[in-house]
Formats: structure tokens, sequence, C-alpha cells
């Protein structure tokens, strides 16, 4: 902090941000995509010459992409001058810059006084960019040719003036032209006021200074997140969760990190994470860190250090290791549009880690998915009706921390989701709500519980829908609880039809009739510490409210609850005795995975899956390799055994490998 | 009309340290000031107080026939959650929809992060059996059993009132309305409250809230009233209090105790109304409003000479949908703390001393508060801060500012100065993210500024942000209780209208007629003789087929005889407010409308006062010289007192202005000049 104090560091730290914020507010006014509207999916900040985000906006946008980095679309561009404007989409030639193809990224290079000083970028999750599906997005296209036409970066803008040519062909492939072109004007319009901006800033506060300022302000957060993270134990800690299919099979797809701390840094390790999968759960880094992955790991450095100026600087500390052909850099040409749910798990995988490093701090796990109901309407008969619309965004219960209990219905890891209300969805589709509220005894139980799932039951009252529910998960392995605090329950589905209720798998795609009732459980969260430990006042609470039942207060957490006339009242000795009798061991972590993982372990133990993991993607050809999982899993399927890894070598050695 | 013997009309203002109050004498067209320290634990009686000394000034205060103000009661119920014990009864499947609210957290990548808790606990709310559809018909009656276990609950319970919220009430309140009716007959006792009652606006969770609010604050509002209410009886002045409403307008006390939700913005919107109309040429007038308090800076928008409305205020996390003044409010007042955070950065605020323990100066806290860093900075007159009426220990600050000097190694007087340039930086920062929202060039833009710390600032900012200029009112609390004199009778209302503009037909008549003959009840209800015909203004929201955003079109009710003329016109329109807005349109798409709403405006007679203070005969001289720190620098500077002030008199900066409530600095660049309704108006020098 030569140049910079630590006032004046405070006042480009805010200059800065006011910057980047000014930039959001463009987008918010002038973008035409209803997902700026509905659920803020644009970002925007100002990078350094290297590409790296030294000012990331707290108040708009999403809050996901922090820690991006231009570098690699810089290289593509090859020579950048003076007027320029760079647009790309292509994950695989952007290194995840752009993490699906309907994430327009447009950004701008500033000069000052004709040299380089830094970018100013955004992007918008724009309406469509062609692909199989309307709006581009569906978990069951296997190649990235499906989700839509690629824009490797290239110059939108020549030194000024823009390239009609490029416009003309990105307003061909998409279904809706008018909508990018004015999608791409907003983002335009937001990287020249960036460019304005930090040249009024640079006029104000002197090139030294503010050159100077991006640098202390990204040391700034790399020694604080350093700091955070030499708070934790140097050691090296494994962990893994699942998600629960690939959309083709049944078979669990699974994600693990190898966590090394050591002074500061951490790094991660991603070798042990599954092969790619054929369908869109691919997320493509090219071996970079990307923030999206890392969410977890940055909100816990956050979370811990409120104030840490928010830039790409948090990031630095990390090393990421991620071979090719896992499913956090898979190869070209796999498909990776939904990759949200991989983050959203991973957002678990990377906090389980740290647990196992013994950080208290961490939350159990909450419900780990951000499902996206919607629906399709194929009637022609209304015209009031939207076409196509979000039923509800469904996380679900938050994960208990080691101070408070999780939230009900929402989880950090989606809590940047905002829902709609029930009144206007009526309005605008043909359904009919029954119920969006809690469901009571859901909550993972523990010293601190978890949040309790939240439900969603509605009838379709047209004559033919299609309902879809991307990043939906958790319908098998529960959100874990730790320290003796229980595991979060699964999601759920459920389909009426003539008055028969049963459950129902994960949908891709459903088709449904007129008269259906389709209920969405959400998984709830899981709890954190021993539930006997629960101050008795919590659980009177919880059943007052009418969230546990007294038989369930006595059982799950020894509370003794009577219901009176005027309310319910707690039986003081009577819970002592119970709770009394209890040994309480808090020696070390306990993880409650629940049943199915349990079940699921007995035979696919977890260095059995790492090692059959690696073995299959350094092995066997790329396009093989779901196949031969799904077989090798249906092979292995009435083993009751821990494999070994001679039955795998045995295994892929019969087939060739 | 006004009857003779009656010719006074009052404004006041409660602020933190002062009670301010403006009295207008209609024959003699003269004002008369006054200013004592407010009484926090009974305001009412300060009121009194007040009155009392007008009395001893000669006036007759049998001969006040207005008297009008802001207050802040309901809005601090709210606050500390000290309101009524409720319950809620809602749609059966939607028992959550005060713990749900909109989902997204304040702060999603914060582990701790939470939503406001709800306002009454899940305990105690009910789902009630009873459906109407989106279309305003019936799907399931209401089951009245299930309201009759509910109510024998309740009255277990003890608690106080009930909120009635069902799905699309804001289309067919019948089913609310049979469950009042219902509770009125069995349980008289209690007090009933429906969502369509308060909001005709669609969205379940923000109407509900909005609610609840209402019935919760009810209570002390009423208190609070009826005691004012009496007190000014006992006092035999026989005068007409009446209450300023969030949206700037006013109302009477019967309205302000049945809707105290439309009141929380009572007193900012004073405030905000005040700084509009008292200003010159405010006619085409473009300011900014700051007023800086102790812990927060609320912030509005004057465009050509006009406050603002919005539906979409907030406080405390919770969503207020009822028009009001647009307000935005920043985490940094005199109050505020200074410290560093963890990587040794220097940060002002969120957090505040409040006024206990109020800055270290004050004699009680130890930490070091944006005042403190005046205090240093010796910006501040000691022995007159808020009028005398609160003793400055200098040392204390400088003890309190010391402990962040040491920490970064620099002397405290430069620490002091670092804190003011933080919170400049962070108050330009967040006004210009606030001009950039609204599309405004600062150019056009006047800074109009008061509360305690907002004139020691002001300059700071129209620096930073390029305004145009300062104008300091002269007496910051009196333009909060003279603009109420201004203020008018205002009503909102609206009725949903789900249509695309294309298939509309005369039935958007009804509607209009519907909303002119209950917004003309209101002012009826007011009975103010002083009124002359209201005027109505109508809207249409309307948005592009499948968009969610909603624009507001003005509309004259002679388009809707020819259907044809009002598609074309509301189309016209409609196109250029979003193209205004937006920077683009769609002109080929189709438009659908959702909601109509009025605006009734019974205007009162307003204070004429043609009389401008005279230029004076000579200029005031400085009363002295006082070193101060500006911008990291020791400079001397001459010091003047606001009171002795002339019209027409200029001050070359840099220089400090004294008054009794506040501070003025003018930095070296600017000078000030006092105009004819002794306002200080701050420009660049040529």
């Amino acid at each position: 902090m030569a140049v910079n104090d630590a006032a004046q560091l405070e006042i480009l730290r805010n200059y800065f941000n006011s910057a980047v914020t000014n930039m959001g507010n463009v987008i918010e006014r002038t973008a035409f995509s209803t997902y700026v509207r509905e659920s803020a999916d644009f970002a925007t900040a100002l990078a350094s010459p290297t590409g790296e985000f030294y000012s990331y906006p707290t108040t708009v946008g999403v809050t996901i992409f922090l820690g991006l980095s231009l570098e690699r679309a810089i290289k593509e561009v090859g020579k950048i001058e003076e007027g320029d404007i760079i647009i790309t989409n292509d994950p695989y030639r952007s290194n995840g810059l752009a993490t699906h193809l309907v994430d327009i990224n447009v950004f701008k290079p500033i000069f000052y006084h004709h040299q380089l000083v830094s970018y100013s970028w955004t992007f918008v999750n724009v309406s469509d960019v062609g692909g199989s599906v309307p709006s581009s997005l569906s978990p069951n296209l296997t190649s990235i040719f499906q989700e839509g036409f690629r824009i490797p970066p290239m110059k939108l803008y020549h030194k000024g003036v823009p390239d009609q040519n490029v416009l003309k062909l990105l307003a061909a492939n998409t279904r809706t032209p008018r909508l990018n072109l004015g999608d791409i004007d907003a983002m335009v319009s937001a990287v020249n006021t960036g460019e304005k901006l930090l040249l009024n800033i640079i006029d104000k506060f002197g090139e030294v200074s503010v050159l100077q300022g991006m640098n202390d302000l990204m040391n700034q957060a790399e020694n604080r997140s350093k700091s955070v993270i030499s708070e934790i134990n140097d050691g090296v800690y494994e962990f893994s969760d699942y998600i629960g299919d690939d959309f083709e099979s049944n078979v669990p797809v699974r994600l693990a990190v190898t966590t090394t701390i050591h002074e500061g840094k951490i790094d991660l390790d991603f070798s042990n994470c599954d092969p790619q999968v054929k369908t869109a759960f691919n997320i493509m880094t090219n071996g970079e860190k990307n923030s999206f992955l890392l969410q977890g790991l940055i909100n816990f450095i956050i979370s811990k250090d409120p104030y840490i100026p928010i830039n790409g600087g948090i990031m630095r500390p990390i090393t990421v290791n991620m071979p090719k052909g896992t499913l956090v850099n898979p190869n070209f040409p796999a498909p990776v549009g939904i990759r949200h749910t991989i983050a959203m798990r991973m957002y678990n995988v990377i906090l389980g880690s740290l647990l196992e490093a013994g950080v208290k701090a961490i939350p159990a796990a909450g419900a780990g998915q951000a499902a996206i109901v919607v629906l399709h309407n194929n009637s022609t008969s209304s015209t009031r009706k939207n076409k196509m619309a979000v039923v509800e965004p469904i996380g679900g219960g938050g994960g208990a921390t080691s101070i408070s209990d999780g939230i009900d219905g929402i989880d950090h890891a989606s809590g940047f989701l905002k829902n709609t209300p029930i009144e206007v969805l009526e309005q605008n589709m043909d359904i009919l709500v029954h119920e969006y509220e809690y469901i009571e005894n859901t909550a993972g139980v523990g010293q601190y519980r978890g949040g309790n799932a939240i439900s969603l039951k509605f009838e379709i009252v047209q004559p033919a829908a299609v309902i879809t529910a991307r990043g939906i998960d958790r319908m098998k392995f529960q959100p874990w609880g730790v320290f003796g605090g229980h595991a979060g329950q699964i999601g759920k589905l459920f389909l009426n039809e003539n008055g028969q209720n049963k459950r129902i798998e994960k949908i891709s795609v459903l088709p449904v009739k007129q008269g259906n009732i389709i209920s969405v459980v959400s998984p709830s969260g899981g709890g954190y510490g021993n539930p006997y430990r629960r101050a008795i006042n919590e659980v009177l609470a919880d059943v007052a409210n009418d969230l546990l039942t007294v038989n369930n207060a006595r059982e799950w957490y020894g509370v003794v609850i009577e219901k009176q006339a005027s309310g319910y009242e707690i039986d003081v000795d009577e819970t002592k005795k119970i709770r009394n009798k209890i040994i309480l061991d808090d020696s070390d972590i306990i993880w409650e995975f629940g049943q199915y993982r349990d079940q699921y372990e007995k035979r696919w133990t977890s260095s059995i899956s790492s090692y059959t993991a690696v073995a299959l993607r350094t092995r066997v050809p790329v396009e093989l390799i779901s196949d031969i999982k799904h077989e090798m899993h249906n092979f292995f399927q009435n083993q009751k055994n821990p494999l070994s890894i001679d039955s795998i070598d045995k295994y892929l050695a019969n087939k060739g490998f | 009309m006004v009857e003779q013997k009656k010719r006074y009309w009052l404004g006041i203002d409660i602020g933190g340290t002062f009670t301010d109050f403006a009295l207008y004498d209609s024959a003699s067209q003269q004002t008369y000031d006054q200013k004592i320290l407010t009484n926090t634990e009974n305001p009412a009686n300060g009121i009194i107080d007040g009155l009392k000394k007008y009395e001893k000034m000669g006036i007759d205060l049998s001969k006040v026939d207005y008297f009008i103000h802001g207050m802040t009661i309901g809005l601090n119920t709210l606050l500390q959650r000290n309101g009524s014990k409720l319950a809620l009864f809602v749609s059966k499947g939607f028992r959550d929809i005060l713990n749900i609210q909109r989902l997204r957290l304040p702060v999603p990548y914060n582990f701790y992060s939470r939503l406001p808790d709800a306002l009454i606990p899940r305990r105690n709310v009910f789902p009630i059996k009873e459906r109407i559809l989106a279309d305003g018909t019936e799907k399931d009656k209401v089951n009245f059993d299930e309201v009759d276990v509910a109510m024998k609950q309740i009255q277990l319970s003890n608690l106080n009132g009930v909120v009635i919220s069902f799905l699309h009430s804001y289309l067919e309140p019948k089913h609310e309305l049979a469950v009042k009716q219902y509770i009125n007959k069995y349980y008289p006792d209690i007090d009933v409250e429906l969502s369509s009652d308060i909001s005709n606006e669609i969205g379940e969770y923000e109407r509900t809230i909005l609610a609840c609010i209402n019935l919760y604050i009810k209570n002390s509002v009423q208190k609070y009233l009826n005691t004012l209410t009496q007190k000014i009886e006992q006092e035999s002045i026989a005068t007409i209090p009446l209450i300023t409403k969030s949206n700037s307008g006013i109302t009477n006390v019967s309205n302000a105790i049945n809707r105290p939700v439309e009141t929380l913005f009572s007193g900012p919107a004073a405030g905000i109304l005040g700084a509009s109309k008292i200003i010159k040429n405010a006619r085409d007038l473009n300011a900014i409003t700051v007023d800086i308090g102790g812990t927060s800076a609320d912030i509005s928008i004057i465009e050509k000479g006009n406050t603002i409305l919005t539906t979409s205020n907030e406080i405390n996390g919770f969503p207020i949908n009822s028009p009001a003044v647009l307000l935005y409010s920043i985490g940094a007042g005199g109050g505020s703390y200074a410290w560093l955070d963890n990587g040794g950065m220097l940060k002002v605020g969120p957090s505040s001393a409040g006024s206990t323990p109020g800055p270290a100066a004050y004699g009680t806290g130890m930490k070091p508060t944006l005042t403190d860093a005046f205090i240093v900075s010796n910006y501040l007159n000691l022995d007159s801060f808020a009028g005398g009426g609160i003793k400055l220990d200098v040392n204390r600050s400088i003890n309190a500012i010391n402990s962040i000097a040491k920490k970064l190694k620099i002397q405290t007087k430069s620490a002091a100065s670092k804190i003011v340039d933080v919170v400049i930086a962070n108050m330009t920062t967040e006004l210009s993210s606030i001009l950039s929202q609204r599309g405004i060039d600062p150019r056009d833009f006047s800074l109009i500024s008061y509360g305690g710390a907002g004139p020691v600032l002001a300059n700071y900012l129209a620096e930073e942000l390029d305004l145009k200029n300062v104008i300091l009112p002269k007496s910051p609390g009196t333009l909060c209780a003279f603009g109420a004199l201004y203020a008018d009778y205002v009503f909102n209302d609206s009725a949903v209208y789900f249509k695309r503009l294309n298939i509309i037909d005369k039935s958007i008549k009804n509607i209009l007629d519907k909303l002119k003959i209950n917004a003309k009840k209101w002012l009826i209800k007011q009975n103010d003789q002083r009124l002359q015909q209201p005027e109505l203004k109508y809207f249409i929201s309307a948005r592009y087929v499948g968009q969610t955003l909603q624009i507001e079109v003005p509309i004259d009710t002679m388009w809707v005889e020819q259907t044809d003329l009002f598609k074309n016109k509301v189309t016209t329109l409609f196109n250029q407010i979003y193209l205004k807005t937006y920077n683009h349109n769609l002109p080929e798409e189709d438009i659908e409308l959702t909601k109509i709403s009025v605006i009734l405006r019974g205007r009162t007679p307003k204070p004429n006062i043609n009389k401008t203070n005279k230029n004076g005969v000579w200029n005031s001289e400085n009363i002295g010289k006082r070193s101060i720190t500006l911008k990291n620098k020791e400079i001397s500077v001459d010091i003047y007192n606001r009171d002795q002030l002339t019209v027409g008199q200029s001050i070359s900066g840099p220089a400090v202005i004294d008054q009794n409530d506040t501070t003025i600095l003018i930095l070296p660049l600017w000078k000030g000049t006092v105009d004819a309704q002794l306002n200080l108006i701050l420009e660049r020098k040529l």
C-alpha cells in the first residue's frame, strides 16, 4: 500500500464498485432477455490487463462469477486495438468464461493515452442461441452442437465500428434475433459505460494510483482469502458426493475432490471425479479454476470476512487439477447446457472436504438443487396465457450451521433465486396451485436443525401441456448432516392422475393432461450437532409452529411436550430423564449420509469409485465411457460386498480395456 | 372557504433532536418559525410545549385552523417490532406466505444471511379452506367451521387481531368480506384487517405483508393520535390535525388511524415535499434531496418540481407496495462508526452509535464516529451543537479518532480527514448509482441538503458528483414543517385489469367510474371545507405480452368512449415511454394491460408568501476565524453566523457557517449566496 493508503484504497474500491454497478444498471434497464428481468441472470466486471476481475458488483446480477478470467478469450482474439469490442459464448474457446452457449459475453479493452489499462466485461443469458430445442437448453442433449450456435471470441467492433457481418450471422442463428440484438446493444452500452467511468476515475485519482489500486485490491483480496484459508489445518482431505443419475441411466454421477491445505494455500484435485457424461451435465473449464465450481469455497471465505473486496484476488490462493476427460474438463464436443447441476453439487463436495479438515463453520448440506420447473403450453385455446413460463424455481431446505438452523425452504447454494407470486402465476398460465408451503417434520434433525422442505403442488387446467424440470436432483442421495446432525430428506415428485397419486422418477420432459396434479417435494437441509443438545425452547417453538409433532420431539430430540388448552408445555422432569440417559460423544466428525448412499457405498466404496473413475477416463475411448460405466454398474448390481480393484480391472480387461 | 376568525395554519415536524414549527398567518401572510428540543419520551408533549410558546408570543391558538404533521410512531413500532399480537388467515395450502416471502436472500453468498423474521409467527397463521380462481370465480366456499376453530385458538392465545388474506382477493374480495362479517358478528372483540381493503395489487406476499403491517402498527398509531387530539382539546385549541402520508399528500386523523401503513414514510415525505416546494423556481427544479441524520442518509429525487412516487420502497427487508415518495437509504450518518476491517481498510458504517451511546464526544461512547471526525477537523461550533442541547467533549473525539490514527500510523487530524473522505466517496458512489439507474444527468440537478450532518457534506457531494449547485434552506427542520403546509390531499387507488390491448372493450369505463367514485368519496370523508374541485389523473399499466415489467401510461377518460382511439393513444404513448425508459422499444409487439390506477389530488389553499426578503444594506462580517482540516490540509477559514447573513450577500469559500442546528462547509472553489428566501446557494466560482 505504498501509493494508496487505507482510506484511498477503500475509496477506489467504492469507485470501481460503483462503475461495475452502473454497468449492471445499464443491463437491467436496457436488456431484452426475460432472464435479466426475472432472475437477474447477467453480470458485469472490470478486469485487469491480464484478464483478472478486480471489481465485481455485489448488488446487481448473479453472484457466482466473480473469479472468471478473460485470459483465454483475449488470446483467442489476437491483436486488440482501441475501440474494439469482443464477443463470445464459446465455453471451449474461453476456458469457461461463457459456461454455456446462452451466456453471451461482451468485453472491451480500455486504453488510457493509448496504453491498455483494463477491460470492461459483461454477459447476459439471452433468450435463445439456436440448437435442438427452444431456449437452447435441455438435459438430454448429447453434443454442444445441439446446444446452439457457437461464437468463438471475435471482434464485434473493429476500432469503434460494428461488424455488420457478425451481427447478421448471429441474428440468423437464433429463434429470437430481435431480442438477442437488443441484448447485444445493451451489453455494448454497458461496456462503453464501464470504459467511460474508469477513465473518469483515472482522471480523478491519477493513472498511477488507479493502476496500483487495481493490484492493491486484488492483493488485499488475495491476502485476506489466504488468511481465512490459513486458519484451516494443513493436510490432505477427501470428499465426494453424488448426482442421482445422468438422465440416460440410473447410474449415479460422482463428484470428488482431494483438498490439500498448505500454509494458506488450497489445492483442489478433481482427478477422482467421474469422467464426462454424454448428457448436458458437464462443465467446461479447460482445466482452469472456474469460480462457478468453487462457489462453496468462495462463499465460505466471504462469510468469514464479509468485507473482503469482491474480486478475483479471492481465487488466487486456490489451485486446481482437473484432468482432461473429467466432467469438470470434458473433451470437445461434450454438451454443457445444464452445468449448474454440477456446480450445485460441487458446492457440497468442496465444503464437505473443509469439514473433513475440521472447519466447524461449514454448514451441513442444504437441498443442493435449483430445479427450474417450466410449463410449456401446447394448447392454442387461451390467448392471454403464456406459451412457456417458469412455474417456480425450487431449491429446498438449507443446511444447518454451527450457530444457526438452516433456512426452511431456502438453500444458500441457490439463495439467489426469486419466486413468482402464485397469483401472477395463475394469471399468466393455465394452472391452479394447490399448495406452496413448508413440509412439517422434514428438517434434518440436529442441535441446529436443517431447513424444512418446501412443497409445490399444481394442477394442469388446460388440454395439453408439457412439464420440464431441469436442475432437479437429490432424489436419491440425501443432503448430509454432520457432528451428530441427521441427513435431510430427498426430493420427490408425484403425479396425480384420475385421483391416483403415484410417485414418479426425475423428469426431463413430462407430458401432462388436464386434471393432472403435479407435486414437487424439495429436499430438506441436513442438521448440525447432536439433536439431544438442541435448546428445549427451540424444540418447543417448532412444535408450536406445527413444524414438528409432539411424538417426533420426544423421539428425535428427547424433549417431552404436552398439549394443554392454552398451548404446548414442556415436561421438564421427563425431558431431563430422557436426555440424561444419552451419552454425547463429540470427539470426532460424524457424517450422516443417509441410507441410500450408505447402501450404494457398500458396493461402490469411495476408493473403488475413484479408482474406477480414473480407469474409465484413462483406458476407455471417450465416446464409450458412459456406456461402459452403465454396463459395469448393471453387471455388479447384485454384488453384496465391496468391489475390489481386481474385479474392476477384470471387467475392463474383458471389455478390451 | 376559510372562516374569517381562523387565520393560522401550522406545520410541525418532529425530528430526533428538534421539533420544528412553521406557523403561517393567512391574514398578514407572515410566517413564524420556532424550534424546541424534541420530547422523545412523549412527542405529543413537545407539540403542546411549542403551541404554548406561540400563545406567549400573543398568537390566539383558537384561531389555528389546520395543523399538519409528519409522524414517525408507526415506523418506529415496526422497526422496534413492538406492535400488536396478531393472527393471519390464508388460503389453505399457503400457510408460509410470510416465511417464504420472495425467496431471494439479502446476501446470497453469506452462510448467515437471512430473510427478515415473519411479522406473524407460523403458529398464528391459520389456513382456511376456500378458493377464488384467477378469473375471480369461486372454486371452494369458505369453510366457517375452520374459521371457528381458528377463532377459538386466537381467543385462547390472547391475540388482538386477525389479518385475512386470501388468494386473488384483489379481484374478488367476497371471501375476505364474508369472513370479516362472520368474525364481527360472533367475535366482535377481535380487530379484523382485510388484504383487499389495504391493496388491490396482485402479488399475495406483498399485499399480505402490507395488511399485516397496517394492523400491527394500528394500535400504537391510534394511541398516539388520540393522545395528541385529547391534549389539543385540553388546551382548547379547536384545530384539526392533519397527517402527512407517504405519498406526500395529507389525510385526516381517522384515516391515518385506519390506514397507518400509508403514513410509514410520513416524516421523510414531508421533508421531500418541503424541499420541492419552498425552494424558489420550484416549478422546474430538478434536485436530489439528501437528508443526513444520525444513522443514515435518506435520498430522494425531485424532477421538474415534483416528488416521484414509487411502489417499491422497503423497510428492513419488507416490501412496501403502497404508493410513497421514492426513498433510498444509505447506511451512513453522523453516528456511523469509523473502523478498520480485516485487511486494514478504513470503513465508515453501516453500524452506528445512534443517539445512545452517540458519538464519543457526547460523553458515553468510546468508538470514533463521523461526527467525531467533524469535531477533530474543527468543522463544528462546540458550544451551539444541536442548539446547545448537547455538550461536546473535543478530547473524547480526539481520543476516539486517535485509536484509528495509531493503527494507520498517521496524525489524528489526518485520520479524521480520511474518515470524511471515505464517507464522501461512499455517498458519492451510491448517489451516482442512483442517478444512473434513473438516467439522470447530474449537471441538471441541484443538491438540497438537510438533516444535522447534511450541510457539512453537501458541498463535497456536489463537487464530486458534478451537480449544478447546492441549495441549503435556512432551517432544515422548518423545511419539513413548512413543506407540510403545501401538501394537498392525495389519494391513490387501483384495480387490476388483465387484458390484451387489442381486445379491450368499453368495460374499462366501468372501472374508471368506480375508481372515480371511490376517490371522490375518500375526499368527501376528509371533510375539509377549503377544498375545491379535485383533480383526477388516470393511468393504465401496460407491457409487451409475456413481460414482467409494468409501465404506467397516463390516460384520458375521453378516449374510453371510442375503443380504437383508446388503443391508438395507449399504443403510441406506451411505445414512447418504453423507448425513453429503456432506450429501445418493440412497436410491432402486442401490448397487454394489467392495472388501472387513479391519483386524486384535492388542492388545498397554499400559503401566499409574496414577501421576499430585501437585500441587506450591509454584508455581515465574519465572526472569527477557525483553523480546519480540509482534504488533509490545515487552513484558516472565515466563520459566519447564519442568522446574521443578509439577502444577496456572497461568501467566498473556503468558509464555515455556523447555525444552531447544523454547520455549512463551503469549499475553496465555491461561493455561497443568500437568496431572497434566505436559502444559501452554493455555486462554483467563475
